[in-house]
């Protein structure tokens, strides 16, 4: 739990290898129509999608379940909106914090507690467990102790 | 009678099948347990496998499965009256997609996240996963030519839409090199550019664009239908950074918008269902409501399609395998929903009965059009919006959706001609260039061998379409009630279904063979028959399956709930 009683929260914006909207009904970019003759359809989200991998598995790692870790495609703004919002106000940063980590949120993102944490990227480990204020005990983390 | 009554019991009937119809599935034949181990935890990394909230998964999966198609497939089906599409699109929604979707999903997730095609190999075998893509393939065959007829007949009924449709390439083209390429924040181009979009919606009123009677000796829809698949062979051959990503991207908000504006309209207006309850006045060329009504809904009842999506990324994210229930049973309803506005829209935005008959005076003609005048009147009586500005933000949705799915559909069948260039040593198919003409060519023949060369009357295809899409979903619930089966669980609740949609199916194709063959088009005579030849090995298949999984066997993958740990 945080200071403020809530438990922190952690959201990684990044898109899914797939396509989303007005495509589940009659044609599809995902699953087993993602790749042909050895090229992917979408080369640069599986890439960011890898190497934003270890990020959450290092999260995972050392804060185990003391913290809720949400992966979120940004186009998914049905829930992207409601989850930073609801964010903000846990962490007692309040709406306008909501509306400024939204103005600011880009196709890959980090938001710690309702606050935009890094843009057009992601940040270390050790910038993630300053903004969470180390949140949780220390553990294992794939590369050694945190 | 009220579209709000209308709209409240309809979704009431969603409220009422999530609350009781699929918690007893959940519980008695699913088995849904919180000891499972998902796949999301058990190969947990980051990447693919992501345990995630359930409400960001629901999110995910519906804006994923909602489409142009649930829009067409009741808009032309309330010839029949509304109750029939109504009824339908509810209780298939609750007893057809509901555990179609969920039950794809929950499969998936009992086999390490497997798409629907891996597991109709695993679990039924080779020739059925070989039938599964072929169905796939021609399902884009079909949906690449309707669709492309949908947007041509928009365009043609609806000038000032012309300008906001072909303005959108511009906005996504700049969104996707802001947000792609100069890593600009999300809220502020897309606020700008939905703005713009709507704009331009307003420019399109000023200037409504027609293209000449006849050029070089076509109407203007056949020719709207060639410009379309230029469109989509060169769109399908950009990079997907540049036009199919923010495009996607658009239409996720326009989605969200949409259905916001409408339902709002819809309870400030309380307009009323003008449209008779059965239509006892059928044009003469409407086919027979049973079996072609259940082929003329797919998408916003039951969508074959929909178990690509449940058993794609959604399987692989599911945190607590109880979570499949609000995942793939809600996900559903979302798509109903949709289409229950669209029966709204084609029943409810009219001043008489006899306004509503003049745009239903043949099988198709009503479609489209209904929807975005009826919807139009809606949203003009509730929202104050004028109503050409309504007409032309609903048609500019509808063809944003098709336009969409037919850039994605063409680079589909480029890819898969490109893969039998490869796999069977034909280096020249494996170019760009010849097999992103090989995929137009063979779909501009199917929009033009099906309507002939007016390119208005392809509509005649679209429950060839959903006979395709009901046989894809007829495969999925055959997996499902093979895989149950296999485990041990009742199969009735899949089997039911299975046999109805597969029947329905069957015999629609034979009731068009026959009309197809009446009227002289051979052309769909032979298209039917390829279609039949598809269902009749999935019967086959079906018949043998369950006979194989009835006769024992081991149970299939990971189907015992004990399997998992906490």
């Amino acid at each position: 739990m945080s200071e403020d009683g809530a438990r922190p929260s952690v959201i990684l914006v990044r898109e899914w290898e797939q396509q989303m909207s007005s495509s589940g009904c009659c044609g599809r970019l995902e699953g087993d129509m993602l790749s042909f003759g050895g090229e992917r359809c979408f080369p640069e989200r599986r890439d960011k999608m890898e190497r934003m991998g270890p990020l959450y598995r290092d999260l995972r790692s050392f804060y185990g379940d003391d913290i809720e870790i949400t992966v979120v495609d940004p186009r998914n703004m049905i829930t992207l909106v409601p989850l930073v919002i609801r964010d903000a106000h846990a962490h007692g940063a309040g709406i306008w914090q909501a509306v400024r980590t939204l103005s600011g949120v880009t196709i890959t993102s980090v938001i710690a507690n309702g606050r935009l944490l890094s843009r057009r990227g992601w940040p270390e480990l050790a910038e993630v467990q300053a903004a969470l204020g180390h949140a949780g005990g220390e553990r294992e983390v794939a590369g050694g102790v945190a | 009678m009220s579209a709000i009554l209308l709209m409240a019991v309809g979704l009431g009937t969603f409220a009422v099948g999530y609350m009781f119809y699929s918690r007893f599935i959940s519980e008695r034949v699913f088995q849904l347990s919180s000891d499972f181990e998902t796949p999301a935890h058990a190969l947990e990394d980051g990447v693919d496998f992501v345990p995630t909230n359930k409400w960001v998964l629901w999110g995910h999966h519906f804006t994923s499965v909602a489409g142009a198609a649930p829009i067409v497939g009741p808009a032309i089906a309330v010839v029949w009256g509304w109750l029939p599409a109504f009824l339908w699109v509810t209780l298939g929604t609750v007893f057809f997609a509901g555990i179609h979707d969920a039950g794809a999903l929950w499969a998936s997730v009992r086999n390490e996240g497997k798409s629907i095609g891996a597991l109709t190999e695993v679990v039924v075998g080779e020739r059925a996963r070989a039938l599964f893509m072929i169905v796939i393939f021609l399902l884009l065959l079909m949906v690449n030519a309707v669709f492309a007829i949908i947007i041509a007949g928009l365009f043609v009924d609806f000038p000032s839409s012309v300008i906001p449709a072909w303005f959108v390439i511009a906005v996504a083209i700049t969104i996707g090199y802001l947000i792609y390429r100069k890593g600009a924040s999300l809220l502020w181009p897309s606020i700008i550019g939905v703005a713009l979009l709507y704009g331009s919606m307003f420019v399109g009123q000023a200037v409504p664009l027609s293209l000449p009677e006849t050029v070089l000796g076509l109407g203007a829809p056949a020719m709207w239908v060639l410009i379309l698949f230029a469109y989509a062979a060169v769109a399908s051959l950009l990079p997907v950074w540049l036009l199919l990503q923010p495009r996607d991207y658009i239409n996720g908000l326009q989605l969200f918008i949409g259905l916001g504006i409408f339902f709002t309209a819809v309870l400030f207006a309380n307009p009323t269902v003008v449209a008779p309850a059965i239509n006892s006045s059928l044009p003469d060329d409407v086919p027979p409501m049973l079996p072609l009504l259940f082929v003329t809904i797919a998408c916003g009842a039951l969508s074959g399609f929909h178990g690509l999506v449940s058993s794609g990324t959604t399987s692989k994210q599911v945190d607590n395998e109880e979570d499949v229930r609000f995942v793939g049973f809600l996900g559903t309803v979302g798509e109903g929903s949709l289409a229950l506005a669209a029966i709204i829209c084609c029943t409810a935005g009219f001043a008489t009965q006899v306004e509503w008959s003049a745009y239903y005076t043949s099988f198709g003609s009503g479609g489209l059009l209904a929807f975005v005048q009826g919807g139009g009147g809606i949203l003009a009586d509730g929202l104050g919006l004028p109503v050409a500005f309504g007409e032309t933000l609903l048609a500019v949705m509808a063809i944003l959706f098709a336009a969409t799915t037919m850039d994605t559909g063409v680079r589909l069948q480029r890819y898969v001609v490109q893969e039998w260039g490869t796999i069977y040593s034909l280096p020249s198919l494996t170019g760009r260039g010849l097999s992103t003409a090989l995929a137009v060519g063979s779909c501009l023949i199917l929009a033009f061998g099906a309507g002939g060369g007016s390119g208005t009357g392809g509509l005649v295809i679209w429950p060839l379409f959903g006979t395709t899409n009901q046989l894809l979903a007829g495969l999925t619930l055959l997996v499902l009630s093979v895989y149950l089966l296999k485990n041990g669980r009742r199969t009735i609740f899949t089997l039911a279904p299975m046999v109805f949609i597969l029947s329905m199916t069957l015999l629609a194709l034979l009731w068009q063979l026959r009309a197809f063959f009446e009227s002289g088009q051979y052309f769909l005579v032979a298209l039917d028959v390829v279609i039949l030849g598809a269902t009749i090995m999935v019967v086959l298949e079906s018949l043998g399956a369950l006979k194989n999984a009835k006769g024992g066997g081991p149970p299939a993958g990971g189907g015992q709930a004990s399997a998992g740990t906490a």
